[in-house]
């Protein structure tokens, strides 16, 4: 055959073999890398596209929403949202360039509203992976983690931070970058302390914390150099990390000071703070040691008559209450209990602490007032039957607690001292309960098991299929168990009747025009 | 419509005042006749691949035959084809998809023999296409969950061809004594164009006890039209 003619052979063979060609358009399909729930709905990251997709809950629809895209070349490193959890109408990312050549490009944190999708980007310079919010959420901390260093170009600074002040809008002082002075070492925790006033100052400290050292910053001149407070000397080769601060304002002749307690020492650390205008951050701290023999797990500070006590648990079968004006120290016997948390409340009025620990069989209630005169003598009690594995803190007066010995859920009611009691068939961990109003649901397999706390009454909502997540929107009085099927779906049931006659299951959320939008992928 | 009418008319006062009109002679032809599908985003319902195999019947009338060298052969056809796909929706989880396309169409064949037994067509065809949409989510076994998404579409189509057409000499048979009855086969290229589809289907399954669906999916649009190929065989009578 002479080669023109083999060619018109060969066209149409070769255009079907390049013509069935595909690129695998479908072959990895979307993928959302993190999920976190918000007031409207759950907002989840493109993992190729980094884009954030709102799933927008209502009593009867789940649809997607584009709320957010990053700056061209970005890469959200995580989401999170403030305090409010499952109430947040703010959601925040941190992103930083795919490219080091993007000189355009810098790390940054976005503030996105939700649902508007407005957003406000600050830019930071470098990543920042750990954050920690202002009590009041008008501010927020970023400092480094040590998988930070990953993404720096060159030099990384680890005791770098950034403040930023969510009420402005972003400048050249918004964030505010500090370096603050912990040798090298990489923060490990951050505590914001009541205000105190130092001197005729009103001062917000914000306490940073590594190992064997503590830094603090007053918020309210940032500006200032912030004050170091070493709690074990150069030579101690103990690893000593506070975990739990609490400032505490003058008192008589006891000035303003802040209590610690550290992982791996048996001191409670007392801060006595003072004004000190030789010091460049403007006060001083002078360090007293209170020796408890053993690790103390957590305290207290009770002010009671003019006098300060620290009610301290140390993970043993007493609590000690410290007198701190004289170091005298009380020890009262817990019958063999083991006490290793301490919670404050309010009972009829005045203020209660409830202590408890894990493998013990009570919780104890100690009140505030008149502390310094009984000491603890009219300690009150009330029995766990099969013991305390885990206790969460449902609200100021209940306590959902896991027993030790038994596949039982207890629901405390710190008000009356009673205790409800319910044998559970499952194998399901209460402790991912979740409570709206006073009924707790829990999602476990195909089933909703939902307790109401009250009466005591439990009752089951058996779905159709396998639950893999479970949300409760309490502003739209909407539950929504997620299910893992290809399309996105979900029953979601009204919280005041969950009963299967009103589930009602929503499907294809996640794929919605999935036809469409994969020409969008990169 | 009504042009149509009019063109119709228009060619049968041509054949008739030009004596060209033939005496009719019956085609059927069985043809394989994969579709190469132009929109990528066939591959929900095709693994890998754009290809639409088919196959399909016609049915040709040659009506006329102008000056022995131009013939004219209305047809109508019938072509099914089916594929079935894999798509990775989200998260890595997966969707057994399948689609049929089934069209009915009507064209104008002109077809010239330059070689007793090699000849070359053109052709042009308009229909109606019907798209039956499966999706299936795998249920492992539990029965009371709804896992099949349906939909039907029926949409227009318009296409045209070009190919070679085989047969074995007339001659040759009419030395055989047969004169009613010839054998052969065509290779064609051609273009469809469908009109766009929009996948949203019906959700079912499950039980009686299932609980009810309130929002069903819409998975977006896609286009069938495409480039055919054709290879068939004709048998002749008449």
């Amino acid at each position: 055959m002479k080669s023109r003619y083999r060619l018109w052979v060969w066209i149409p063979v070769l255009l079907g073999f390049f013509g069935c060609q595909t690129e695998g358009l479908f072959e990895s399909g979307i993928w959302y890398n993190q999920k976190i729930q918000v007031r409207h709905g759950i907002v989840k990251v493109n993992s190729r596209t980094h884009e954030l997709d709102l799933f927008r809950v209502t009593e009867t629809t789940i649809r997607r929403q584009k709320l957010h895209s990053p700056m061209k070349g970005e890469i959200i490193h995580s989401i999170f949202n403030d305090a409010q959890n499952e109430n947040s109408t703010r959601l925040f990312t941190i992103g930083y360039p795919a490219e080091v050549r993007q000189s355009a490009l810098v790390a940054g944190l976005t503030v996105i509203a939700i649902p508007s999708g407005e957003a406000v980007r600050y830019e930071t310079g470098s990543l920042f992976s750990g954050y920690r919010f202002s009590p009041d959420g008008n501010r927020l901390v970023l400092y480094h983690q040590s998988d930070d260093m990953d993404h720096a170009a060159s030099l990384f600074n680890p005791n770098e931070i950034a403040i930023v002040d969510l009420t402005a809008p972003p400048s050249e002082t918004n964030p505010l970058i500090r370096s603050i002075d912990i040798q090298g070492h990489m923060i490990e925790d951050i505590f914001f302390l009541d205000s105190l006033r130092i001197g005729d100052i009103s001062r917000q400290l914000v306490a940073f914390v590594t190992d064997g050292m503590v830094q603090l910053m007053d918020f309210a001149d940032a500006d200032l150099p912030s004050l170091t407070v070493r709690v074990k000397t150069p030579t101690d080769r103990r690893r000593i990390v506070v975990h739990r601060m609490e400032a505490t304002p003058a008192l008589g002749h006891f000035g303003p000071r802040i209590f610690a307690v550290a992982t791996g020492a048996t001191e409670i650390y007392d801060f006595e703070l003072s004004a000190d205008a030789q010091s460049e951050a403007g006060f001083s701290a002078v360090l007293n040691l209170l020796d408890t023999g053993v690790r103390p797990t957590d305290f207290a500070v009770v002010r009671d008559d003019g006098r300060m006590l620290l009610v301290v648990a140390e993970g043993a079968a007493r609590i000690q209450l410290f007198e701190v004006d004289t170091a005298a120290v009380i020890s009262r016997s817990t019958n063999g209990q083991v006490v290793q948390h301490i919670t404050r409340r309010q009972q009829e009025g005045a203020e209660e602490l409830v202590l408890w620990g894990a493998n013990s069989s009570y919780l104890f209630f100690l009140r505030s007032d008149g502390l310094s005169r009984r000491m603890g003598s009219d300690m009150e009690s009330l029995h766990i039957p099969d013991g305390i594995r885990t206790v969460r803190i449902l609200d100021t007066n209940r306590f959902l607690i896991h027993p030790e010995r038994s596949a039982a859920v207890i629901v405390a009611d710190l008000h009356s001292r009673t205790l409800t009691h319910l044998i559970s068939t499952g194998s399901s961990n209460w402790q991912d309960a979740v409570l709206h109003d006073d009924t707790l649901f829990l999602a476990m397999s195909r089933r909703i098991s939902f307790l109401d706390i009250l009466s005591g009454q439990p009752m089951n909502l058996e779905l159709d299929e396998a639950i893999s997540r479970f949300y409760v929107f309490p502003h739209q009085g909407t539950g929504v168990a997620m299910h893992n099927t290809a399309t996105g779906r979900a029953t979601v049931f009204p919280l005041d009747s969950p009963t299967r006659e009103d589930c009602r299951i929503i499907d294809g959320f996640h794929v919605d025009g999935i036809m469409n939008r994969m020409e969008d992928q990169p | 419509m009504k042009r149509l009418l009019q063109l119709t008319l228009c060619i049968s006062i041509l054949l008739l005042t030009t004596g060209a009109m033939a005496r009719l002679r019956l085609e059927v032809g069985t043809v394989i006749s994969p579709t190469v599908v132009f929109d990528e985003r066939f591959e929900f319902f095709s693994s890998d691949s754009l290809m639409l195999p088919g196959y399909g019947l016609d049915i040709r009338v040659e009506v006329a035959d102008l000056r022995q060298t131009l013939q004219i052969l209305p047809f109508v056809a019938y072509r099914i084809g089916m594929q079935d796909g894999f798509p990775s929706l989200v998260d890595g989880s997966n969707m057994r998809t399948n689609i049929r396309v089934r069209d009915v169409s009507a064209g104008l064949r002109l077809r010239g023999w330059f070689l007793p037994w090699l000849g070359a067509y053109g052709q042009g065809f308009a229909g109606v296409t019907w798209i039956d949409m499966e999706g299936e989510i795998p249920r492992g076994g539990n029965t009371a969950m709804k896992h099949q998404y349906e939909a039907q579409k029926t949409k227009w189509h318009l296409g045209a061809g070009v190919g070679a057409e085989l047969r074995i000499s007339p001659e040759w048979m009419a030395q055989r004594g047969i004169h009613r009855f010839n054998f052969g086969g065509d290779v064609g290229l051609g273009f469809i164009r469908r009109a766009q589809t929009h996948f949203k289907p019906t959700v079912s399954g499950g039980d009686e006890y299932s609980i009810d669906q309130i929002q069903t999916v819409s998975f977006g649009d896609f286009d069938l039209s495409g480039l055919t190929f054709t290879v068939g065989l004709t048998f002749r009578f008449f």
